[in-house]
């Protein structure tokens, strides 16, 4: 579902992604470990098409990005680390403008609202202007607009900040029952114990390099991901 | 306690004159001499009107025995000044502060926040109220009949006009935020709120001098009438005239005044910080209307105009001018007709300068200008959906079309209408506007993507601060002036119908030249941004 190939990437001097490659496959989590600055935002802007890469190739169900971005963007959601969302609509508005441009019909949209509004708590607050949302509130709006057009390839920055406990596990259920049927989930996080549980894959970057990459268990053997991801690091 | 809040609003308030916000660092001596210098010029050169103003007024008054209206008329326009200067500086430094949640966190009584924040306030409007006050002192002291009473009777009477306009600043922000949290369209109170002080300031800046004739014809009608309506005022004027019952009544309602200020905005601060604003209150039914990308652009970018107060006001004044322009000049046909008569001036002729009249009113509207800026940190939205950027760039200009060529239209026929051209001007002077509204939604969107600015935090800084509106509108200017120049050039060998022509065709290559470039390198150019 996505393929990075010698994703490489700089800032200036400073070489923010170097030669990554990685691939996931539908049905799986991969989640994307580094520390602050490592490069794993980088990464993600590259493959939702924010940013373009110096070199390299990123194909999205097998489209080229950088060829057909509109084609790999129908397939795609993204959801960053701080939403800011458009504050001047209100929480309906901007899932109904999202529906808009992914061609949601009127009953379908109304249903997956409905649906994802009672399961994030959210069903009267959708109505309120976004610039009254707390951050966990925009979180949670971004993640709805996100699963709105049912994408096959979900794209997390830190999906789990500012979300309470409730709305973190409703997510990670949502992320699986997602995986499920047929999607593939990236997420960067900084909770390796999440990532533990639920990923069946992990990348771990360093200073814009992969150092550490493939199934959970591969990576992280007999010890926890946290003890992995300290010795890259030390 | 209180010296503590005090000495922090302070700090607050004049941290501008000791930071540079932009830059983030310290002003050197010489910024900060030089601020102070440019405030004190700008204090100084109102001050000297004001002056003559006052001088103009106060000895006639004095002279028929109304020195007490001189004071009450003075002190109804710095009254005035103070609250329009102070009462949404009230509003954010009472109700909008960002740190009253932590301040009443504290172990602080509302109350004393409260008389700190009005520190800050009544200094705010004594800047404005002092521009008006010191000249008129001045004058007034100039002119006194009654010696030293009279002298600290009038200081007594200042003190008490700064006490009142606090009061009534802090009583009237109380207001707007009640009002703010109850009204849904807040941008558009904004907007008609800004427009309809700018109209009364014109208004008084040109009748000035015939309001102050007509006081010094009548002042016992004057007179009476400010008893009747400004009663409080009409009893300032008296006290600073040396009547000691006035100001013992001036006293009593200032003090009334101020303790009621203090004690309503301690009671509604609590209030008003815990309530949320732009939440919506009862049950809401889910209306989910499914429409097609073009109409999904364009509305957001509808919301996205009037969402912001700063953006309509500095982006579309064109659009509020034009048919008020067009209206003044149907009823004032006949005016008109003089006019060309006069100035011997052909029909046609004329035709051609309402429309650089109208080009100019054009200009106003720059509203695709800041847009590509004003996505600042949203930018990610438009960039990970499967939007085509020519669809993203069409509804911008859209929204600039739809907000320009309707006044520019009605504008055009009112002009035409009282001008009666020749047949073939009916058709060209409309064309040759609506080219070039299509030309200024073009350019200002072509200069905002070769110079976007998205790091912003408010958006006066896209909207007011930026490269692609000031060379939007001073590029607007510049073609309608060199369109001027080349007519006058060529007024001899090209007739009227000509030229407008020719400048159509222009117009309209530059139009096909600027879409062929958003097309193919706006698109690019978007997607690196």
């Amino acid at each position: 579902m996505l393929k990075i190939t010698n994703l490489t990437k700089t800032y200036g001097d400073k070489k923010a992604v170097d030669n990554l490659s990685l691939s996931i496959k539908r049905g799986e989590i991969c989640g994307f470990i580094g520390h602050n600055g490592a490069g794993k935002t980088t990464t993600i802007k590259a493959v939702c098409g924010i940013l373009q890469p110096d070199n390299g190739e990123i194909l999205i169900d097998g489209i080229n990005i950088a060829e057909n971005p509109l084609e790999c963007k129908k397939k795609i959601a993204y959801i960053p680390d701080n939403p800011d969302l458009y504050e001047f609509m209100t929480g309906l508005q901007y899932l109904n403008f999202i529906s808009d441009i992914f061609g949601i019909s009127a009953d379908v949209r109304k249903a997956r609202i409905e649906e994802y509004a009672e399961v994030f708590d959210m069903k009267w607050t959708i109505y309120d202007s976004i610039s009254s949302y707390s951050h966990g509130m925009k979180q949670k709006l971004a993640v709805m607009a996100a699963l709105i057009h049912e994408p096959e390839l979900i794209i997390m920055d830190e999906p789990f900040v500012g979300l309470d406990p409730k709305a973190s596990h409703l997510l990670k259920q949502i992320m699986r029952e997602r995986c499920e049927k047929g999607a593939a989930i990236l997420f960067s996080t900084h909770v390796l114990e999440v990532a533990e549980k639920i990923c069946d894959k992990v990348a771990i970057i360093k200073s814009g390099l992969l150092v550490k990459y493939g199934s959970m268990d591969e990576v992280k053997g007999d010890v926890s991901l946290e003890d992995v991801f300290l010795e890259l690091e030390a | 306690m209180i010296k503590l809040l005090i000495k922090k609003q302070f700090m607050e308030v004049f941290s501008f004159l000791f930071r540079d916000k932009k830059k983030g660092k310290r002003r050197s001596s010489l910024s900060m001499a030089l601020l102070v210098a440019l405030y004190c010029l700008i204090f100084a050169s109102i001050s000297v009107l004001v002056y003559k103003g006052a001088e103009y007024l106060c000895a006639p008054l004095v002279s028929v025995g109304f020195a007490w209206l001189y004071i009450a008329l003075i002190s109804l326009v710095s009254v005035a000044i103070g609250i329009l200067g102070s009462v949404f500086a009230t509003y954010s430094s009472l109700y909008c502060a960002s740190d009253n949640d932590l301040l009443l966190s504290m172990p602080i009584p509302p109350r004393k926040i409260i008389i700190a924040r009005l520190s800050t306030v009544t200094l705010t409007a004594l800047m404005y109220q002092l521009v008006v006050l010191i000249p008129a002192t001045v004058v007034w002291l100039q002119n006194l009949k009654n010696g030293p009473i009279q002298v600290i009777f009038t200081l007594l009477v200042l003190f008490f006009i700064v006490l009142f306009t606090t009061a009534l600043s802090c009583l009237l922000g109380w207001g707007v935020a009640i009002a703010l949290i109850r009204v849904k369209r807040k941008n558009f109170v904004t907007v008609v709120a800004s427009l309809l002080f700018i109209a009364v300031y014109y208004y008084l800046y040109f009748n000035a001098y015939s309001i102050l004739q007509s006081i010094l014809k009548n002042p016992a009608n004057i007179g009476s009438k400010v008893k009747s309506i400004f009663f409080y005022f009409y009893h300032l004027g008296l006290a600073a005239d040396g009547k000691a019952i006035s100001l013992l009544f001036v006293f009593i309602i200032t003090a009334i005044l101020v303790v009621l200020a203090v004690w309503l905005a301690s009671r509604s601060l609590i209030s008003s910080a815990t309530i949320k604003k732009g939440t919506v209150k009862g049950k809401q039914k889910l209306i989910c209307k499914e429409r097609k990308l073009s109409s999904a652009l364009f509305l957001k970018e509808l919301k996205r105009f009037t969402g912001s107060a700063n953006y309509m006001l500095n982006c579309c004044l064109g659009t509020l001018f034009m048919p008020i322009i067009g209206v003044v000049l149907l009823f004032n046909g006949d005016f008109v007709d003089l006019i060309l008569s006069q100035l011997i001036l052909r029909r046609d002729t004329a035709a051609m300068f309402a429309c650089v009249m109208i080009s100019f009113m054009v200009c106003m509207n720059d509203i695709t200008a800041p847009s590509i800026s004003l996505e600042g940190k949203n930018l990610w939205i438009y960039k990970t959906l499967p939007i085509k950027a020519i669809d993203i760039f069409a509804a911008k200009i859209k929204l600039h079309l739809a907000l320009t060529i309707p006044p520019a239209m009605f504008v055009s026929i009112c002009a035409l209408a009282v001008l009666r051209p020749s047949a073939v001007m009916w058709v060209l002077a409309p064309l040759a506007v609506l080219l070039f509204v299509l030309l200024t939604a073009l350019a200002g969107l072509w200069l905002n993507l070769r110079a976007p600015k998205l790091d912003w935090t408010n958006d006066v800084v896209p909207i007011k601060q930026s490269a692609s509106v000031t060379i939007a509108m001073f590029g607007g200017w510049g073609t309608v002036i060199a369109l001027v120049v080349v007519y006058k050039l060529t007024a001899s060998i090209l007739s009227n119908a000509v030229f407008l022509a020719l400048s159509s065709a222009i117009l309209g290559a530059l139009c096909i030249a600027l879409i062929c470039w958003l097309k193919k390198r706006g698109a690019l150019v978007f997607a690196k941004l």
